[in-house]
């Protein structure tokens, strides 16, 4: 045993962390991704490569039971990592290392995990099996071989018939939205139908998920929202709690009345887009410039100058914005459009595809509340759509576009997106985003108080991931999973923000 | 060329091969941490946690085949190695050397596969997938640079390759031909931009779900794989152990260097390929392109 304890000691110096990010566990995930950056260990890819399963916040039972799945298949030696909101990193991953290090626990653990994988009995799979692999479902024998059911076949898009399978991409999923599960049905590596749903805790939209957790976690969110409001100190590592959505929380205690400086929330901003940068760029397997996107964005969060960032970031986006390779294989994926948006719409034009900022996505006032209680920061999203000239308004004066209305979502799916910030293909977004940072890194030192509520993705109020979210099935069907990974990438959408609304 | 193996070179390739394997490797780790030598011990660190790491275990593998297709990768990579020359001659020198590599290499195509589907799970699947689109993308192009090199030198035993390099290496007047086949040098070992078979996009894919030893020799695999592509272009291109004042082997580990860390620079410079649109570029550009070379070859041969 003496050279297994001392390999096992070895390797527990640098082991290979699986991040997860639970609802409102953005402020931890950034975090914790500093934070291994910094010991440079390299991120796993899926749970089969990792030896730390790192949750980030605190899951809901869906998510926590995705989690739990993904734990109990991991192989030994492995430490789980749980990272409540206001843990500190660092001391966490240091005494995971003592674990991973202990190799008769490492042992005990190892021998444990194979008793309980020795009985016949199934694992679920598929849909049960949230996340990381969702068996396909071939087997020797008809019927359901090992419990699992045998796939069902259909014509795909060349008339072949093949296989079905349905696989759910996420919530366990590196570099993914958080929570956010696309529910697909997979032919060969072409998704021909796609259904998205959040786990709990994040808002819960028309989707299978039903109502006994919705009141829960609506109440959550609202309680979430209270404490923020009475936590006046919003600099982010300073206070603990942390349940707000991170990216928008500049604009929202704007919105309520706290004084917030332009140049705070222009940091925010040049950091969410960097984030969503990072996220693109390693989709597009450019891990590279990925950890450079994620590394401005650590310097950016920690309060580096402008004189600091810009020399780099100039560097960056010209790298990234040269780069024929990244632009040819973006080039022509998820083509959002500018058609107008459904009848009903006020203040109906499409506007022109915004290069950095022109143009908005608005959702006006009482977005998506059937109830007929205002939204977060309504009445300011409503005047930053006039303001701004472009407003694709959907049911201002609320009620009209309530969540539970389809899959519109309150917003007008394509049309609400179209005419906004995320129309055109993969590379436009990308583009976009590059401007977009490179002018929000430019007004870091802008003194001057905030008033409007133009988040990262648009509007706070009008909460734009909620048509990101309702567009994302239409632009994923008929796609190969590699590029609908990059689409996803793309739109990036926040999960959080969506828990931000008062539920129905 | 017919007078036996020195037990010299038997013992040299299998050495050579792992030391630059784990050269690869350690490299591979350096750039990925933006050129920070305090990544150089992470491959080994790696090795020792997979060396103790349990094997997981889906749901109704296809064991047999699972194992084939691991095993395989590291397999048709020492098989691909053993007719290139370390030196003044390699482990084997058969008359069809450049035709044996390359079926050696498209072996790789099958363990990929039996690797993709006995896993049984939905990622790996689809990096299987990947990796026949990427194949039928890429061998084409370099079934004709190869061919090409055979034309030129009159003759597809690698040595009789290299000896018709003495007065002008291949890489001189066949530069389209070395292009492709350093394109599909990583193509084949699905590597640096082609490496979406095992992309983290579909959670390592290929890979996804080997864990433990399984993941290490898949990883050892890989490495030699490429370290023998990178080694090949040494004999086809690079006239071989040809060089003044040091010796043959020195020169081939020179330039074997000098490709490796080409492509695992690259690998880090560059986005990811995807086949759905490389496989357009490569049908109509990559092999008339080589088709051209092999004519001009074909033409100064005449």
């Amino acid at each position: 045993m003496g050279l297994s304890d001392w390999l096992t000691r070895q390797a527990a110096r640098r082991p290979r962390p699986l991040v997860v990010t639970a609802p409102y566990g953005t402020r931890t995930r950034l975090r914790v991704e500093r934070e291994l950056a910094r010991r440079g260990w390299p991120i796993a890819d899926g749970p089969a490569g990792a030896s730390l399963l790192v949750v980030c916040g605190i899951p809901g039972d869906a998510l926590d039971k995705a989690i739990r799945t993904v734990w109990m298949d991991m192989s030994a030696p492995r430490a789980l990592v749980e990272l409540p909101h206001g843990t500190d990193p660092a001391q966490a991953l240091d005494q995971a290392v003592v674990r991973l290090a202990d190799a008769p626990a490492q042992r005990r653990d190892a021998a444990a995990h194979l008793a309980r994988s020795r009985p016949s009995a199934p694992m679920p799979a598929g849909r049960e099996h949230d996340g990381h692999d969702g068996h396909d479902e071939h087997g020797e024998h008809g019927g359901s071989p090992g419990g699992v059911p045998m796939a069902g076949r259909g014509p795909d898009r060349d008339g072949l018939a093949l296989d079905r399978l349905h696989v759910p991409l996420g919530p366990i999923l590196a570099d993914w939205p958080s929570g956010l599960v696309v529910e697909a049905t997979l032919q060969g590596d072409v998704i021909q139908r796609a259904s998205i749903r959040l786990t709990p805790g994040f808002w819960n939209g028309p989707g299978p998920e039903s109502g006994g957790g919705r009141e829960g976690s609506a109440n959550a969110a609202d309680g979430h929202r209270d404490s923020a409001d009475t936590a006046g100190e919003h600099e982010g590592d300073a206070r603990g709690g942390g349940e707000a959505p991170f990216w928008d929380e500049p604009w929202l205690l704007a919105s309520r009345g706290h004084r917030v400086t332009r140049g705070e929330a222009e940091r925010r901003r040049a950091a969410a887009h960097l984030d969503s940068l990072g996220r693109l760029l390693a989709v597009a397997g450019w891990p590279a410039a990925a950890a450079t996107a994620r590394a401005l964005r650590d310097r950016a969060l920690a309060g580096a100058s402008r004189e600091d960032l810009m020399p780099e970031f100039g560097w960056f986006a010209r790298r990234v914005g040269r780069s024929r390779l990244l632009r040819w294989m973006l080039r022509d994926l998820g083509v959002i459009g500018d058609e107008p948006p459904d009848t009903g719409g006020v203040g109906g034009g499409a506007g022109a595809p915004g290069t950095g900022g022109g143009a908005w996505l608005s959702g006006g006032g009482g977005v998506g509340d059937g109830g007929g209680r205002p939204g977060v920061g309504g009445g300011a999203g409503a005047g930053s759509s006039v303001a701004s000239g472009v407003g694709v308004g959907v049911g201002v004066g609320g009620g009209a576009g309530s969540p539970g209305a389809g899959g519109g979502a309150g917003l007008s799916g394509r049309g609400g997106v179209g005419g906004g910030r995320f129309s055109g293909d993969v590379a436009a977004r990308l583009d976009r985003w590059l401007v977009a940072t490179g002018v929000a890194l430019g007004a870091l030192d802008d003194p001057s108080i905030l008033q409007d509520d133009r988040g990262p993705r648009g509007p706070v109020g009008a909460q734009p991931s909620r048509a990101l979210l309702a567009v994302l099935p239409g632009v994923l069907e008929g796609v190969e999973l590699g590029a609908a990974r990059l689409i996803v990438a793309s739109l990036d959408p926040d999960t959080e923000q969506l828990g931000a609304l008062r539920h129905v | 060329m017919s007078e036996a193996v020195p037990y010299g070179i038997v013992v040299a390739f299998p050495v050579a091969l792992a030391g630059f394997t784990v050269v690869a490797a350690v490299f591979d780790s350096v750039v990925g941490a933006g050129w920070s030598w305090r990544a150089a011990g992470g491959p080994l660190r790696e090795a020792a946690r997979l060396l103790v790491q349990q094997r997981r275990r889906t749901l109704l593998p296809d064991t047999l085949l699972l194992r084939a297709g691991v095993c395989g990768l590291l397999v048709a990579a020492v098989l691909a190695g053993v007719v290139l020359p370390l030196g003044e001659r390699p482990v084997a020198d058969p008359p069809v050397g450049v035709v044996w590599f390359n079926a050696m290499e498209v072996c790789v195509w099958g363990a990929i596969w039996l690797t993709g589907w006995g896993t049984n799970s939905c990622y790996p699947l689809v990096g299987g997938y990947r990796f026949v689109a990427q194949g039928l993308a890429y061998e084409l192009p370099h079934m004709f640079a190869l061919i090409t090199v055979g034309l030129g030198a009159g003759s597809l035993r690698v040595g009789e390759v290299v000896a018709a390099q003495s007065g002008l290496w291949f890489v001189v007047w066949m530069p389209v031909a070395f292009a492709v086949y350093l394109v599909s040098a990583a193509a084949m070992a699905f590597w640096g931009p082609m490496d979406r078979p095992v992309g983290s996009d579909i959670a390592g894919g290929v890979r996804g779900e080997l864990s433990g030893p399984d993941r290490l020799v898949f990883q050892v695999g890989r490495y030699a794989l490429l370290v023998v592509a990178a080694a090949a272009a040494v004999p086809f291109f690079l006239g071989g152990g040809a060089g003044p004042v040091l010796p043959a082997w020195a020169w081939t580990a020179i330039k074997t260097a000098a490709v490796l860390a080409g492509l695992i620079w690259a690998a880090h410079r560059l986005p990811a390929v995807r086949m759905d649109r490389f496989t357009q570029v490569s049908w109509l550009v990559l092999i008339p392109a080589s088709l051209l070379q092999l004519l001009v070859v074909a033409v100064v041969v005449l």
